[in-house]
């Protein structure tokens, strides 16, 4: 049995935390007690919910609002109420699209990519472009999130159709960002108006107002959000995992363990892939 | 197969570990909030610690580095040694332990009290169950002579800090909480001097190379001696402690 960890890692200044206006917020570690002064070291860490590699469920922005990303979500358990056999060993197939940075997955590719991989009844989906590196992400930083692959809208609705018709619930993938860049960071990194230099995100005074323009949630674009495609029929939403390429079969037993928050509805997640 | 869950819950309304000035209060931030997110700290709910945690072990491993088949579906020995509010766990009584269900090469320890199955009260952190020194010492040989570093507790700690945080600290009425100035004054004084002598029992264990989960619940729900574990900290580059998830596998 080999086990492979395929968790994105957290570290202050993480590109994830500083690419996006609003949905993800900056990793800030603070020492309060010192090696040189206390002999030992406690951590107070502010991170978000799509810290590191999250998991995502379709109420995510539990517990202090009920709304779900899109209206009529097929799954609606919190991160406390999922059964762990919904976690553990889950029989997974690796969809693999392989493709170059800033590229935009097209239905074509991930219909070809349905039809050359061993899908079963009941199993979990790990989308796997080979370009989700540790190493990668730690010298890109935010260009990271700039440079990703992602899912072209109609891509992702084929893919939730067919994860619809297995009886599939979970969505992992190695893109940085499910939604392209040009629809996630519209206005902000890219788009007709991208801001330069690049603001901090939220609470930043930039930051701000884009919610005064544009309300709390939305990412201001006009093209449809792949990842609301997904998560209308997954029991998670699941991003940002790394280093994909060490597995070597098309089917792999995941453990996907997020942090048991009360009502909660994302959490930084640890993503282990097991191959017999 | 049988999953059981053993992580206390991060409950934004309250956690009842909190109550030390050495904790940080777990809390959720609304999507509006200026500290939108969550705060955790390096010990909130069911953690894990790396011998790493204390300047004389800095050396070791840290949370990125810890390879992964160490704490996910490791074959773990549960050790029942049942205790009530504020009783310590002596060398006889793991002596006794190790015996009565003795451990494979390899296999973590799982202590389970019965601590962690109860309610969670006031006394949930200053009430718990402990080790001794003695029995610290013991459990760090035994260890060592099965080949294991991995130690998983149903307590709040895994010693006692009786000789000055917890008594230094409840002796302010009313107690403060964590994380207000009081703590972070209490904080500026307190030396190596004093976390050494607090945390004698940590550091003997730390000493031994042994990594360590506490605050796990439910262990009571184990049936069998034996089981498979998974525990799944954050991965903090560079970090010592954190947060996790916990959970047993049985067969």
């Amino acid at each position: 049995m080999k086990l492979i960890d395929l968790t994105m890692p957290i570290w202050e200044g993480a590109g994830y935390g500083e690419i996006l206006p609003f949905t993800n917020s900056p990793v800030r570690l603070h020492e309060y007690m010192y090696y040189d002064k206390h002999g030992m070291r406690m951590t107070r860490m502010k991170l978000d919910g799509e810290t590191g590699s999250p998991f995502m469920v379709p109420h995510q922005r539990n517990p202090f609002d009920p709304t779900p990303l899109q209206p009529d979500p097929k799954f609606s358990w919190l991160l406390d109420e999922i059964p762990l056999e919904k976690l553990i060993l889950r029989d997974t197939v690796i969809l693999d699209v392989r493709v170059p940075e800033t590229h935009e997955i097209t239905p074509d590719e991930m219909n070809a990519a349905i039809e050359r991989a061993d899908y079963r009844k009941g199993d979990e989906v790990l989308l796997r472009t080979g370009w989700g590196t540790r190493e990668r992400a730690y010298e890109l930083g935010i260009d990271y999130y700039k440079r990703t692959p992602s899912i072209h809208f109609d891509a992702a609705a084929l893919l939730a159709k067919k994860m619809d018709e297995m009886g599939s619930g979970l969505f992992m993938t190695d893109c940085g960002l499910v939604n392209p860049p040009r629809v996630q960071g519209n206005n902000w990194f890219r788009g007709e108006t991208p801001l330069v230099p690049h603001p901090k995100p939220w609470p930043s005074a930039e930051a701000r107002e884009r919610v005064l323009d544009l309300g709390a949630h939305r990412h201001g674009s006009p093209h449809p959000s792949s990842y609301g495609a997904l998560i209308k029929k997954a029991m998670a939403g699941c991003k940002c995992l790394v280093d994909c390429d060490q597995i070597s079969k098309k089917r792999v037993k995941m453990i996907v363990l997020p942090l048991l928050i009360k009502k909660g509805g994302a959490s930084p997640c640890r993503f282990v892939a097991v191959e017999e | 197969m049988k999953f059981i869950e053993l992580t206390m819950p991060l409950n934004h309304h309250w956690m009842p570990d909190d109550v030390l000035p050495t904790s940080v209060k777990f809390f959720l931030g609304p999507k509006n909030h200026q500290e939108k997110g969550m705060v955790i700290g390096s010990d909130s709910g069911t953690c894990l610690t790396l011998p790493s945690v204390f300047e004389a072990f800095r050396k070791t491993a840290r949370l990125d580095e810890v390879p992964v088949d160490k704490l996910v579906l490791r074959p773990a020995a549960v050790l029942r040694i049942i205790k009530a509010e504020e009783e310590e766990i002596s060398q006889a009584h793991v002596e006794k332990a190790f015996d009565a269900a003795p451990p494979a090469k390899g296999d973590a320890i799982l202590i389970a009290t019965g601590w962690g199955d109860r309610p969670y009260g006031e006394s949930y952190v200053l009430g718990s169950p402990h080790l001794s020194l003695e029995a610290a010492q013991y459990l760090a040989k035994r260890m060592n002579d099965n080949q294991t570093d991995l130690l998983l507790v149903d307590t709040a700690f895994i010693g006692r800090p009786d000789k000055h945080l917890m008594p230094e600290w409840c002796s302010l009425l009313p107690t403060p909480a964590a994380e207000s100035a009081e703590a972070r004054m209490y904080l500026h004084l307190y030396d190596g001097e004093k976390a050494k002598r607090d945390f004698a029992v940590e550091m003997e264990l730390a000493r031994a190379g042994i990594v360590t989960v506490r605050k796990l619940v439910h262990c009571g729900e184990i049936k069998k001696d034996k089981v498979k574990i998974i525990v799944s900290p954050l991965k903090v580059v560079r970090g010592v402690a954190s947060t996790c998830r916990v959970v047993a596998l049985e067969d």
